[in-house]
């Protein structure tokens, strides 16, 4: 085993498809193929994509409530019972995300329900496990946010306690848990600024902002920073040099959810295949653009990543 | 087929230092019966199950009586388990137990399941941590494929 993915607040996504959707009105879906339930959440969807990729690993999450032993039932079934898992249970529902798509009307109207709210005793059981678990993986993946309880700092801890494991970490967070994640230098830094584009205090509008952004997360210990850059492109930043990954053609925006995940399992497959980071950030680029042009959580194993390798060009920014 | 082939990839686990009553949540929130109890290396160090609970409470000749039409008053159980509740689950649970490996077979796992009525048993990898593991419905659906 050599990845354990971190989620402390799961969540069972519910997408419903329901044309011409309309607020304060009845809808009935007829079609059981209109809905889908799938377990969710940053670290649970690298280890989905990490899966199709041939590699294990080991999801690790606080799981609440009947919605959580459905979360955990989900996760055997839909995938064939080949993740491991390991799940600390409290009292409160694990948290629900609505996702109502309406295709005529090309709208998309989604409802975050809140998670769980942890206890002290609960969240010392929790980081007890997880520093168990780092004691047999090399590379460990965090991210996504916090439930209530549990101080938003949480990551700076996971992170120390991942380095003195010697594990390889990879965060993959936003806001202040992002910001605290930083503060003790972990190995890659993937800012997720889908929601805001502030980071350590500043806003990014340029490339140049970026670019900056990224240096200033360097100087204070990371290997190698990843940004989203316009939807299309990847700003990939290490000590030693900057580059821009850009995607060839059209984005076919069929699905854009998930695809930062599967960014950082393509990135993970490529380190644990003996790649360098650069090698390594055109796979994490590659499973991203093969995300992105089929519909679920799916990238199309090794097969879908490597199609997607051809239509990636690198261009150097500066060093 | 092996154990890994079908084993349940969960390894949800307690630890030794874990209370009674922290058990007994866990079991009854993952609807479990019983659960591997791991070092802080994730390997094996015991067993602990909703049995072994039921014989610190109740009170030893009770077994003797086969009924429990017997038992003159339950605030004697529910007295006990008070008192033990918050007493780590290290005085109670099975310590030295049997484990299945990942690359056992699935007639061995079966034989040593139903022989010793394991109502289920800890996998282990090569490095003897915890990496699933095996209940009775499971072997009995491993079967019959």
């Amino acid at each position: 085993m050599d990845v354990l993915t971190v989620t402390l607040n799961p969540a069972l996504d519910r997408l419903i498809e329901i044309d011409d959707f309309e607020i304060g009105t009845i809808h009935r879906i007829f079609e059981s193929g209109k809905t889908h339930i799938s377990p969710g959440g940053k670290g649970i969807n690298v280890s989905l994509y990490l899966d199709q990729l041939g590699v294990e690993s080991t999801a690790l999450g606080i799981l609440g409530g009947l919605t959580g032993r459905m979360f955990q039932v989900r996760m055997k079934r839909d995938f064939d019972n080949r993740i491991f898992t390991s799940f600390l249970y409290v009292k409160d529902e694990t948290r629900e995300n609505l996702t109502l798509v309406d295709r005529k009307s090309k709208t998309i109207t989604t409802v975050n329900l809140p998670g769980p709210r942890i206890d002290q005793r609960s969240f010392e059981l929790f980081m007890k496990k997880y520093e168990a678990l780092l004691s047999r993986v090399k590379i460990c993946e965090i991210g996504g946010t916090i439930p209530m309880g549990i101080s938003l700092e949480v990551y700076r801890e996971m992170v120390k306690m991942a380095k003195k494991a010697n594990v390889m970490t990879i965060v993959n967070a936003h806001g202040e848990p992002l910001y605290h994640a930083i503060e003790a230098g972990p190995d890659i830094v993937k800012p997720d600024i889908r929601g805001s584009k502030r980071v350590l205090g500043k806003t990014l509008n340029t490339l140049d902002d970026y670019i900056s952004s990224a240096k200033e997360i360097i100087s204070m210990g990371a290997k190698m920073v990843f940004y989203s850059f316009k939807v299309k492109n990847d700003l990939v930043v290490t000590p030693e040099w900057v580059y821009l990954f850009k995607m060839k053609g059209e984005i076919k925006r069929i699905n854009l959810m998930g695809t930062g995940d599967a960014y950082i399992a393509g990135l993970i497959y490529g380190i644990l295949g003996g790649k360098d980071l650069f090698e390594s950030a055109r796979y994490a680029m590659a499973a991203a653009i093969a995300d992105e042009r089929t519909e679920g959580k799916d990238i199309g194993g090794i097969e879908g990543m490597n199609a997607a390798m051809k239509l990636i060009e690198m261009e150097r920014v500066s060093s | 087929m092996k154990v890994r082939d079908f084993m349940e990839r969960d390894v949800t686990a307690v630890f030794s230092d874990e209370t009674v009553e922290e058990f007994i949540h866990a079991c009854v929130h993952q609807f479990r019966s019983g659960l591997p109890v791991v070092d802080n290396e994730m390997r094996v160090v015991g067993v602990m199950t909703e049995s072994d609970v039921m014989h610190a409470i109740i009170p030893s000749y009770m077994e003797m009586l086969h009924s429990t039409s017997f038992i003159p008053d339950t605030n004697i159980t529910k007295k006990r388990l008070e008192e033990i509740k918050d007493k780590p689950i290290s005085q109670y649970m099975k310590e030295n137990v049997e484990v299945l490996k990942t690359t056992d077979t699935l007639l061995s796992a079966a034989t040593l399941i139903i022989k010793k009525s394991h109502r289920f048993l800890p996998v282990v990898d090569e490095e003897e941590r915890l990496a699933g593991i095996v209940t009775r419905a499971l072997i009995l659906e491993a079967l019959l494929v």
